[in-house]
This record gives structure tokens, C-alpha cells and sequence, in this order.
């Protein structure tokens, strides 16, 4: 089930809201019941034999869990290979389309609760605790990757209904609602519009096709998180915080701790460090680093182009930090020659938001071209695409791609603006719409900070009542097709 | 400090209710909105006065199917959209609308054929009393089940929870309820889902522009290849609508594409299955008492001048205007077995001679 359909918004969400909290009132342990119930009739909504996958690997690990707390490191590593061996059955060869959902979450989760019942840092595991841990709805599809520490003890303390934090939760769903709905579909119209005609498309196109996706991707993700997040709160859990605008960051190493933050802490904690971390000298953490990368970009996606995403990712991350560590140990020995200017004066202060400014976007281009290859069918395709940009064939922007951003709800205001007699005027929308959508990521504060400090008010919820509203009613369109042959 | 606590928590409580009812108040009124003017005529008859908007076959035709007044019903292809249903009340005392599906598949018609026969048109002593059906052979060699386009199963099918896709609906509210109302240009039935070409399309030179030549293909396609999916079409899709509504009378026709249709054919080398299909077709349908057959794509003089089309297969309103005055007349009808007149076999042969005559080099080689 989606988020954004009818039926989650309508009945399944209003139904496992009211049924949870008059369990929790009956009993602490019906509630999570109930939400373990509800939470494998979401998964198996559309696809009810996804579930057996999803139950049956639940159990095998449940089980291995239980022999691996008399740590055994032997059954952890049977453990660890089970999961990683689902994964690459179910993603990486051919099962004719039969891929669970969210598989990649959930058996990273999984491997996250084996390791950490290896390490003893879970107390007795209950079925039902972990069956929810495992499955719970706001999170099973795409994450984001919980640690069962960081869940487990939610389900014993958990409060009663609480009128302020279901306000704030629900402002994050409707946000990410609509970041999805509104702001994703329209930039992911614009996408598949440019990769279907790569070969129309000039290096303005392009550019813009690229923008599109970079934009696209994150509010798409960071969108479904703001809703799981949503969701769960509503329900008494906190889910961690997964993006923190990534595109904010002015290097590649802040940018992974902002992007798919909780992917990025998996790794940390279960790849980087114990492949030894930064403790074995520099040479090897640089290794690691890479190691990371290229394993993140198998996880990504089967595909050529995943694994050289990964690796634009994991060259730059090696030299940036390699930089940073050479310009540390090259300051230590300058600070200890000549005493910092206390006071940094205003120029001085301008200078460094400029540069700062300046960092971010060469991080921000960097990040758009490696996304060329997340998006792209295959690697040859992603080249395609690059040699388009790099072409330097600028000329009117493809009518078609504009028409992509011309929604319909602006009609109106370009017709009451009197706009629409301007001969450019089918352009004003995609640079109205794709200026507005940068200004946002890369000044913007996030939507879950938002959530935090929004104040409660009549006009705030007719807002919010307008957003929802305008997503509710763009969950369904009218298809026409353009009828020229026959 | 606990009263001020419970005054913040209760301006909280105060903003999700605002939220709630306000949201239900207004997607309340906004399903309201589409049922009162239901744009795709899907619970009622048009509102006297609206400037309806028609422009979407799959969305609009079954609305119209079932909820319009008519006595008869033009449907098939693009090769029917620019018929005027005024000519049909002009030549013939009809009462006619238009549901064409461009591109359709048997299946296409099938599926609004079940609204207009089981409709209130159809009930009772009402009956219609002619359904003129397009007939394009190459779109009855494909799957029986097989429609062109997805089709909005809400819209075609009686279940009420499902209509929400419809009522809460961006699209349907927006360019079919609010830009009408500000901006009416409400369409005229009679010429509904008429192609966008202009007259000066209609040239030989903008025809042989767009046109290219297939490859020739080296194997010929046997004579019988396509009858086996024809006859299970026909079967499926079209026969049993003839056989449970004896009252009415369907007009089945072949509509005349151009002669780089049959270049086309000759090209993938597929001529002999193409007639044989056209033969299946006719002598199937035709030996039911209530259907006429017409046949003209051997029109030779629309068919081998260019600028009756806009393309190499669609022709100019008149010809559509030409085929309704044929109905009428009951010319380029195909006589049934047994019945003075032209044969389907006279009509193939002619074709045939016009195909294999045709000077294909000399019309390309004017490009």
C-alpha cells in the first residue's frame, strides 16, 4: 500500500490510528499486536505473497537470533549470510519481476537486530517486539533503517493520545504529502519526458532534466520519510531523522551525514568499523571509505551504473577527507607558529560565507552529475545523457519538457496575471517552479525541524488543510493519450 | 503552569479538529461539486446550460453511452471522428452520437457497446435502431481481452467505491468543471473528438513528407494467418452484440485508406492474409439479418489522390460526409449470399486490380 492512495489515507491509516489506541488502552501488548497485524496487512496489500517472503524471513532470523544470544559468532555469520543471500536471490538475479517490496530495508534491519543480539546489547527479545521492530508499516517500504535500540525500548514507554504531538506529526505527513505528490511527480514528469528523448534534448535540456532529478530524488525520499515519520508519531514512535538538507552540505562528507542518514549509520556501524575504521592508518580507512561506496552502490540497484554512482561517490569522499586531513595537520603546525586573528572581521566573515556559498554549489553540481547515473537505464545511457550536457548546444528550451511544468492549477493565475499573451510565457513556470524548488534546498530548513517549532493555529491547519487538500485531489488524473495514428 | 499547559495543549487539540473538519468540508463539497456537474456524464444527463468540455474518448464515452438521449450510435476508429452526427438526423431521421476510441481494439467496442445496449436507450420499448461500426482489419488480428489504451475501469464499471478516483479528482475538477466555467467554449456533440488537421494538411506534399516506405519483407504471410484471431475477435468482442439485439440494425463498414496503406501492405508482404481477412470479416458479419456491410476502400478516386489525406490512412471530412450519404443511400453495400448486387469476392477483386496496377515508384518518387 502507498502512502498517497485513497485507501492509506482514508481507511487503513484512520482505521490503525483508532483500533491502536483503544488497544493500548485495553493493553500495552494488544496495541503493538494490533500494529504488528496492521502492520503485515499494509505490506501484503497488494502483493499478499511479498508477505510470505517477509514472514518467513522474519522467522528464520527470529530463530537465529535466539541461538546467536549465547554469542555465537558462527550463527551470526550464518545469520548475516542468510539476509545478504535473500537479498542478492531477490535483487540481483533474474526472478522474473518477483521482488519483494522494501527488501533492501528490511534486511539491513534485520542484520542490524542479529548483530546487535551478537553484542548483547539487546535485553531478552520478544517475538512480538521483534516482529514489530521488523515490519512495522511507517517503515518496512523505505526505511528509514532503525536500530533496535533505538526502537525496541519505544514500545514499553509508549504515551497515551497527545493532542500536540499528533498536530506536529500530522504537519509532517502532510508535508512530505505533498512534497511527494505536488512537488516529485511534477519534477518526475520532467524526468521521464528527458530520458525518453535524450536524443531531442539540448544541453539546456539536459541540464535542466538533470536539476529535475537531483530535485526529484530528494523530495520523493525525504517526502515518504517526512510521512513515515508522520505516521509513526501519530502512533507514539519516533523514527529518526533521515535527511537533514542534504543539499546543504559543503563537502561530500557532510553531504552522506545529511543524505539517507540512518544508510549512512548502517555502514558506519556495521561495514566501516568493523573493517577496522580509521584505526589501522590512513591508507586502509581510505580503503574502507571506498569499500563502503562501492557496496552502497551494489545496494542501490543491480547495475553497472549503480556501482560507478557509488564510486563517484567514494573517490570524492577519499580525496575530500584526505584533504581534510592534510589541511589539519598542516593548520595544527601553523597554529602553533602564528596566533588566529581573534576577532575575524566583517569582510573576513563575507569572505567566508561567499566561500561557503561557493562550496556548497560545487558540492551540490557534483552530487547532480553522479545522480546522471542513478537515474539512467545503464551506464552508456548515463554517457549519453553527459554528452548531451556537454555538447554546449544551447538554444530554446524544448516546448514538451516545459509543458511538463505547467500545471494546471497556475493556469488560472496566468490568465488572471494576463500572462499567458507573452510569447515566453509557457516557459515562466519551469523556471518559476525549479528557481523556487532551489531556493528551498539550499536555504530551506527542513521539514521535520519545521514540525518542531510550528505553533499551533486556525490559519496553520487551513494551510495545511489546503496542502493535503491539493494532494488528496492530484492522487488521481485523467490520462488522455495523443491520438495521431489511426 | 498547569493551566497554561493545558491551554497550549488545547489550542493543539483546537488546530487538528480545524484540520480535520475543514479537510472533510471541503473534499465533501468538491465530490459534490463533480456529481452535480459529473463532466463525464457518469450519473446523469448533461445540466442544461453547462458548457461541457469533450474531448476524452476513454473517459468520457462511457458517461455518454449511458446517460445521453440517442437512438443511434456511430463507433470505431479515428476513421470516424469526423462524421457529424447532424448528417445522420439530416439523411436518415437519426438521433445519432459519436463514441469513437481512436485506435480502438475489438475489445475497445465491445466494452462500450455492453453500456449502450444494457442503457436506457435501450430498454423497454426504446431500442437503438443503428450502430455504424467502423471496421480496421489490422486491429482485429491482436488479443481478444487486449484494449488500446488502459482504460479508467471506474468510469466503466457500477461500483461505487471507486468513484472517488473520479470525485476527488484534480483533472476532472480543473480542466473539465472550473476552466469550462470560466473560459466556455462548450463542444458541439455533433462534431465531437473531430481531428485537430486543418485543410491545408489535406495535400499530397504533407503526406508524402511524413510518409516513409516500409522495408520489403521477404516472407509472405500465408493467406489464413490472421483468420484465427479475426474469428475469435469477432467472436468475443463484436457477434454478440448482433446476435441479442436482432431490433437493431448495425452497419458495419471498411473505410478507405489511402493507397500507401496498401504500399505499406504489399511492402511487409502480408496482401493475400489482408484480403482474406477483409472476406472473413464481411461474409461472417453479413450473414447475420441485421447487419449491412459496406465496403469502400476500393474508392479509387479518394484512394490514389493524396490529397484527400492527411496521412496514409486518414481522409478528409467530406469522404466522411461521402460514407454517411452511402448509408443513406445504401450504396457501396456488400450484397449477402444469394442477393442480387456486388459481392464481397467483385469488391476484393477490384481491389486487388487497383493494388496491383497502382504505380507506387512514380507517387513516391514525387517527394
Amino acid at each position: 500500500m502507498l502512502f498517497n492512495s485513497y485507501s492509506f489515507v482514508f481507511v487503513f491509516f484512520p482505521l490503525t490510528l483508532a483500533g491502536f489506541y483503544i488497544c493500548q488502552r485495553i493493553e500495552k501488548r494488544a496495541g503493538n499486536l494490533f500494529l504488528f497485524v496492521m502492520s503485515l496487512l499494509f505490506y501484503g496489500w497488494i502483493h499478499p505473497e511479498y508477505l510470505l517472503v517477509l514472514l518467513g524471513s522474519m522467522a528464520v532470523n527470529y530463530l537465529i537470533s535466539r541461538e546467536i544470544e549465547k554469542r555465537k559468532r558462527g550463527v551470526l555469520f550464518i545469520g548475516v549470510l542468510f539476509n545478504l543471500g535473500m537479498l542478492a536471490c531477490f535483487k540481483y538475479m533474474d526472478t522474473k519481476g518477483f521482488v519483494p517490496l522494501g527488501i533492501s530495508f528490511f534486511t539491513f534491519t534485520q542484520i542490524a537486530f542479529l548483530v546487535e543480539c551478537y553484542r548483547g546489547n539487546l535485553k531478552e527479545g520478544k517475538a512480538l517486539s521483534y516482529g514489530l521492530y521488523v515490519s512495522f508499516f511507517p517503515k518496512i517500504m523505505q526505511g528509514p533503517i532503525m536500530l533496535p535500540d533505538e526502537f525496541l525500548p519505544q514500545l514499553e514507554k509508549r504515551n497515551g493520545w497527545d493532542w500536540e504531538r499528533i498536530y506536529r506529526s500530522l504537519f509532517l505527513f502532510v508535508a512530505g504529502l505533498s512534497k511527494k505528490v505536488l512537488i516529485a511527480d511534477t519534477l518526475g514528469g520532467a524526468v521521464d519526458f528527458g530520458y525518453t528523448n535524450l536524443a531531442a534534448l539540448n544541453s539546456g535540456d539536459a541540464l535542466i532534466v538533470m536539476l529535475s532529478y537531483t530535485l526529484q530524488l530528494y523530495f520523493d525520499f525525504s517526502g515518504y520519510c517526512d510521512m513515515a515519520m508522520g505516521i509513526a508519531g501519530m502512533l507514539g514512535i519516533e523514527l529518526p531523522l533521515n535527511f537533514d538538507s542534504p543539499y546543504q552540505a559543503a563537502d561530500i562528507l557532510e553531504f552522506w551525514k545529511r543524505w539517507h542518514m540512518t544508510l549512512t549509520r548502517f555502514f558506519t556501524r556495521y561495514l566501516y568499523i568493523p573493517l577496522g575504521g580509521n584505526r589501522k592508518g590512513r591508507l586502509r580507512t581510505y580503503g574502507n571509505c571506498l569499500l563502503v561506496f562501492f557496496v552502497s552502490g551494489l545496494w542501490h540497484g543491480s547495475g553497472l551504473q549503480f556501482l560507478v554512482w557509488g564510486m563517484m561517490h567514494g573517490v570524492l569522499f577519499v580525496v575530500t577527507r584526505a584533504w581534510k586531513d592534510w589541511n589539519r595537520e598542516r593548520g595544527k603546525a601553523e597554529n602553533e607558529r602564528t596566533e588566529d586573528d581573534a576577532e575575524p572581521g566583517g569582510m573576513k566573515r563575507v569572505l567566508e560565507k561567499v566561500s561557503h556559498m561557493g562550496k556548497v554549489l560545487l558540492t551540490f553540481l557534483y552530487v547532480n552529475i553522479a545522480w546522471i547515473f542513478f537515474r539512467a537505464a545503464s551506464v552508456s545511457e548515463a554517457w549519453t545523457f553527459l554528452k548531451r550536457i556537454g555538447s554546449l548546444s544551447f538554444g530554446r528550451i524544448n516546448r514538451e519538457l516545459a509543458a511538463c511544468f505547467n500545471l494546471d492549477e497556475f493556469w488560472y493565475v496566468i490568465k488572471i496575471l494576463r500572462l499567458d499573451r507573452w510569447q515566453n510565457a509557457h516557459y515562466l513556470l519551469l523556471v518559476l517552479i525549479l528557481s523556487a524548488l532551489l531556493l528551498l534546498v539550499l536555504f530551506g530548513q527542513s521539514a521535520a525541524e519545521h514540525a518542531k517549532k510550528i505553533k499551533p493555529g486556525i490559519a496553520g491547519a487551513f494551510f495545511m488543510m489546503a496542502l493535503f487538500v491539493w494532494s488528496v485531489l492530484s492522487f488521481s488524473g485523467v490520462s488522455s493519450f495523443l491520438y495521431v495514428n489511426f | 503552569m498547569g493551566r497554561s499547559l493545558k491551554k497550549v495543549k488545547n489550542s493543539f487539540k483546537r488546530a487538528v479538529l480545524s484540520f480535520i473538519i475543514s479537510a472533510a468540508a471541503v473534499l465533501f463539497l468538491s465530490a459534490v461539486l463533480v456529481v452535480y456537474v459529473d463532466p463525464f456524464f457518469h450519473y446523469h444527463s448533461p445540466l442544461k446550460g453547462f458548457p461541457y468540455l469533450v474531448d476524452n474518448q476513454l473517459s468520457q464515452n462511457p458517461g455518454m453511452a449511458a446517460h445521453m438521449e440517442y437512438d443511434s450510435v456511430i463507433l470505431g476508429s479515428s476513421m470516424t471522428v469526423n462524421f457529424q452526427t447532424r448528417w445522420f438526423e439530416e439523411l436518415m431521421g437519426l438521433n445519432t452520437i459519436k463514441l469513437s476510441y481512436s485506435a480502438a481494439f475489438p475489445k475497445d467496442q465491445s466494452n462500450i457497446m455492453e453500456i449502450i445496449f444494457s442503457g436506457r436507450n435501450h430498454q423497454g420499448d426504446k431500442k437503438i435502431k443503428k450502430v455504424f461500426l467502423g471496421v480496421d482489419v489490422i486491429t482485429y488480428t491482436g488479443n481478444v481481452e487486449e484494449t488500446k489504451y488502459p482504460i479508467p475501469e471506474y468510469l466503466y464499471d457500477n461500483e461505487v467505491l471507486n468513484d472517488i478516483y473520479y470525485v476527488w479528482n484534480k483533472d476532472v475538477i480543473l480542466n473539465y468543471i472550473l476552466r469550462p466555467m470560466a473560459d466556455p467554449d462548450p463542444t458541439d456533440l455533433s462534431n465531437v473528438y473531430a481531428s485537430w488537421w486543418t485543410e491545408e494538411y489535406y495535400s499530397e506534399e504533407w503526406v508524402l513528407h511524413n510518409y516513409t516506405s516500409p522495408v520489403q519483407v521477404e516472407e509472405r504471410t500465408p493467406a489464413e494467418a490472421y483468420l484465427d484471431a479475426v474469428e475469435k475477435n469477432l467472436a468475443a468482442n463484436i457477434c454478440p452484440y448482433i446476435e441479442a439485439n436482432p431490433e437493431t440494425e448495425f452497419e458495419i463498414f471498411f473505410p478507405p485508406y489511402s493507397i500507401l496503406f496498401w504500399n505499406d501492405v504489399r511492402k511487409e508482404n502480408h496482401f493475400e492474409a489482408t484480403i482474406e481477412e477483409y472476406r472473413y470479416i464481411s461474409e461472417r458479419l453479413n450473414a447475420y439479418d441485421n447487419v449491412k456491410v459496406y465496403f469502400f476502400p476500393d474508392r479509387e478516386e479518394i484512394i490514389c489522390n493524396l490529397n484527400n489525406y492527411a496521412d496514409y490512412s486518414h481522409y478528409h471530412p467530406r469522404y466522411n460526409r461521402y460514407m454517411a450519404e452511402c448509408f443513406a443511400r445504401g450504396s457501396c453495400i456488400v450484397a449477402k449470399k444469394g442477393e442480387q448486387g456486388k459481392t464481397i469476392d467483385e469488391y476484393l477483386d477490384h481491389m486487388k486490380e487497383i493494388v496491383e496496377e497502382f504505380d507506387y515508384e512514380e507517387l513516391l518518387s514525387r517527394r
